[in-house]
């Protein structure tokens, strides 16, 4: 894909310099840090998690951690003046995320107490009324426009908690190993979930390229997956990163579950529900794995990250709870939950 | 000219590779775990089958097999032990 369109003045200076060689242009950027809350609109009172041009910038810098962009050189990646830049923003998304996390974080001890509280906080029994809308009403507009907003995810799944592989050791590394080796389809062209996913698209008769509906995703949709980068690019937010995957598995079945009947009640094909399907029986195992050998093993074996993996799970609980709630609002009101712009 | 009888054809090992090939090391023994208020998941080498000797294809390597009797997906887990009695 190529850069996207800019969302605010921030990310206008951005991607102007981005389309420059990583050379002199660089020194524009060293500006640009200076004035990153103005821009963006982050001083008191602004949200960086639902921030347009926040969370669009954002994208890019990470984006070129994975597979880049057409339009920009791949020598910018270990920029150090861009670093500067993503540096600034990730900090303003941290206190946003840790603002609403930190508030409900409990104290516990222990690798059992942790699967246990993890299991509890992402439990199916407290299902989203997005779930329940999905499943029992949605109109096929408004199933492909979930399909949408997730498709920025969705089509990588996956690959944002590989970066966590080489950063954990024993009996916690095995299990996210093992739910890896899922993810990709056991190493057999086209099970990859990433691929089930496009092929959902496809037959929802939306275009399974990655990034081709990335100017209609609000905010709150690339934020959800800009945390996942952001807790995977950095080794001190490994346990938030495991927290984030437990909490990605943990229900999960229940509710792919639920989408699926959606899909079957509006009368899509077998194969557009396969990605729901395989996730059913998938995720009954990686929420066990994820709970208990990943994340108890993990807290066991590193104490004082334990609070870091509920930071992840609760940060991730919250961006999930927000998205659900704007998804909701938008089809309660009979609107699109899309940002404007030309129809699925 | 080797007049070596051809050794015994080992009828009952498995195709290298196979799970039970797999399982021919003694590092790689069967586990199965009781995880709590959940389903017994099932590491390493196995057969899963239904009482009429038919395989029944776990799709991955590590299964977790229903405990509570609601799963859907029966003999595997759907997830459904965690909503409370009643729904699935």
């Amino acid at each position: 894909m190529g850069l996207p369109a800019p969302r605010g003045p921030l990310s206008q200076d951005l991607f102007a310099v981005l389309r420059g060689r990583p050379g002199p242009a660089a020194l524009a950027l060293g500006e640009l840090v200076g004035t990153v809350d103005a821009a963006a609109n982050l001083g008191d009172g602004g949200d960086a998690r639902t921030c347009e041009d926040t969370q669009i910038a954002l994208f890019a810098c990470y984006g070129l951690h994975y597979d880049g962009f057409e339009d920009v050189d791949a020598g910018w990646e270990w920029n150090p003046h861009l670093l500067a830049v993503r540096t600034t923003l990730e900090a303003r998304f941290e206190r946003d995320l840790l603002t609403s996390a930190g508030e409900a974080a409990p104290q516990l001890s222990g690798g059992a107490p942790l699967a246990r509280f993890l299991l509890d906080a992402a439990s199916p029994a407290h299902e989203s009324a997005l779930g329940t809308y999905v499943h029992r009403q949605a109109t096929l507009e408004q199933f492909r426009e979930l399909v949408i907003h997730r498709s920025i995810y969705n089509l990588r799944e996956g690959d944002q908690h590989t970066w966590a592989i080489p950063r954990i050791g024993g009996r916690a590394k095995s299990a996210l190993v093992a739910i890896q080796a899922d993810e990709y389809g056991g190493g057999v062209p086209g099970r990859m979930h990433a691929e089930l996913f496009g092929y959902t698209m496809r037959e929802l008769d939306l275009d399974p390229t990655y990034g081709a509906y990335v100017e209609r995703i609000p905010a709150i949709s690339i934020a959800i997956l800009n945390l996942m980068s952001l807790f995977g690019l950095h080794r001190r937010w490994r346990g938030a990163l495991l927290g984030n995957l437990a909490v990605t598995e943990i229900g999960s079945s229940i509710a792919n579950r639920r989408y699926s009947e959606g899909l079957a009640r509006l009368g899509a094909s077998d194969r557009a529900r396969w990605f729901y399907d395989e996730h059913i029986e998938a995720d009954a195992v990686h929420e066990q794995l994820a709970a208990h050998d990943m994340c108890g093993s993990f807290a066991a074996e590193h104490p004082e990250e334990l609070n870091t993996v509920i930071l992840g799970a609760q940060a991730t609980l919250d961006l999930r709870r927000l998205f659900a709630t704007t998804v909701t609002d938008a089809w309660n009101r009979g609107t699109t939950s899309l940002r404007a712009g030309t129809p699925a | 000219m080797n007049t070596e009888p051809d050794p015994e054809p080992e009828a009952l090992d498995p195709a290298p590779g196979s799970r039970a090939a797999r399982g021919s090391s003694s590092a790689l023994a069967t586990v199965i775990t009781v995880y709590d208020k959940g389903p017994l998941i099932v590491r390493g080498p196995f057969t899963l089958q239904s009482d009429d000797q038919q395989e029944i294809d776990p799709h991955r390597d590590v299964v977790a097999l229903c405990r509570c009797g609601r799963s859907r997906v029966k003999p595997f887990c759907d997830g459904t032990h965690a909503l409370g009695a009643g729904r699935s």
